[in-house]
């Protein structure tokens, strides 16, 4: 992992500047690189996988401009828009995805138990608690979400049990899911 | 709502890192419309992709030269006429994301026997068609047996189950192994809609049942 990895993300530019060559060069060196390691992770030869990223990059593009303003997360964004691209490169439909707009949509009617916080504040605690997180958890994440494996793969990558497996990323699901509904330094 | 009720850990995983088949995402899409708090897990869980990509992805990553300028914007893409032109009884009791799945533009529940209509989706689990089903109150899903599993989610009205009176409501998902047997009855006066997936024939355990098999073609 390199240096720049481990500190946290600026945040993208928000304004109509974003729009400007410059910009789109800042973003495109600063998650391309990301999104073909992904892909190759997620079994794509490099070649196919540094072409994906230019189609990854620019539907993201695309999108940013069409919307005008970064998405919440953009780290997520740019997760879910290359994990969707691949999809479509191995012939398999998007993911289908649930529609607010949807006449049968049911709305969210629970009130949070505490103010709303910065996103990016959700973001860094996320990625502090990961950092907490034993090192078995954190590698049965990886082989989850990078290489796309099921737990029996992981099990055998791993050299264990498909059910300790399974626990390991309940019990990391659940300091996340705790950890990251704590406020700043405390509990 | 029962936990048995909504998606497995591994199901809302492999919804989110795009590992599950077609038929289970665009199920699982129509229980996250219906299903808030389940909203709010993948969103966790997506968030967390996030964070790791962020944390993890450029470990291999190879140069990507940077193109010289911006591409284009593009234009918003037109909606699909085919979702715009389904008739109110589909669109009111079933989630968009099966709607592209849906073949005929003008499609409505064909008659199977009385109190029983579907329409086929554009969808298969493991070779079988996927299929949306309305009951009319008072249907009774005869006893029956799987040779797979089957996979199916309440978007209207209300399921019971026969012998053990658990209900399933709209959102509720039910999946039953190969060695569970059971009978349904449409609960309450509504007609209840759902959408089921199995990947087995069906294994009636009455003559009714066999019977209506035939007919329905499972």
């Amino acid at each position: 992992m390199d240096s720049s990895s481990s500190s946290p993300p600026d945040p993208p530019p928000t304004d109509n500047a974003a729009r400007t060559e410059s910009d789109y060069g800042e973003i495109f060196s600063r998650y391309a690189r990301r999104v073909t390691g992904y892909l190759v992770r997620k079994g794509l030869s490099p070649a196919a996988a540094e072409a994906l990223t230019e189609v990854a990059m620019l539907t993201a593009w695309q999108r940013f401009t069409r919307k005008g303003r970064p998405p919440p997360l953009f780290d997520t964004w740019i997760f879910c828009v290359a994990r969707d691209q691949r999809a479509v490169l191995l012939h398999r439909t998007q993911r289908p995805e649930p529609d607010p707009d949807d006449p049968c949509w049911v709305a969210d009617d629970s009130k949070p138990s505490s103010a709303p916080r910065p996103l990016e504040t959700t973001h860094m605690r996320l990625r502090n608690a990961l950092d907490s997180l034993p090192e078995v958890q954190r590698e049965t994440l990886k082989h989850l979400y990078f290489q796309g494996q099921s737990t029996t793969a992981i099990a055998r990558a791993l050299g264990s049990r498909e059910d300790e497996v399974r626990e390991h990323i309940r019990d990391a699901l659940h300091t996340l899911r705790i950890r990251s509904r704590e406020d700043n330094g405390k509990p | 709502m029962s936990t048995d009720h909504h998606p497995t850990q591994d199901e809302l995983l492999s919804y989110v890192v795009g590992n599950c088949d077609t038929w289970l995402a665009a199920l699982l899409a129509c229980h996250l419309t219906l299903c808030p708090n389940c909203r709010r897990e993948v969103q966790l869980l997506e968030d967390l992709g996030g964070a790791l990509f962020d944390l993890w992805a450029d470990e291999l990553g190879a140069t990507v030269a940077a193109p010289s300028r911006p591409p284009p914007p593009r234009p918003p893409a037109p909606p699909s006429p085919a979702i715009n032109h389904l008739p109110d009884e589909i669109t009111h009791a079933v989630p968009r994301p099966l709607h592209s799945f849906i073949r005929d533009p003008r499609a409505r529940f064909r008659f199977l026997l009385p109190g029983l209509g579907h329409i086929p989706l554009n969808l298969s689990a493991g070779g079988r068609p996927v299929r949306l089903f309305r009951f009319e109150p008072g249907f009774t899903i005869e006893e029956h047996g799987h040779l797979g599993l089957e996979w199916a989610i309440v978007l209207s009205g209300a399921l019971e189950e026969a012998t053990t009176g658990e209900i399933f409501s709209k959102g509720h998902i039910s999946r039953r192994h190969p060695s569970d047997v059971h009978s349904l009855v449409t609960s309450g006066d509504e007609p209840c809609v759902a959408a089921i997936a199995t990947l087995g024939a069906l294994r009636p355990h009455t003559l009714r049942g066999k019977m209506a098999a035939i007919v329905i073609g499972n």
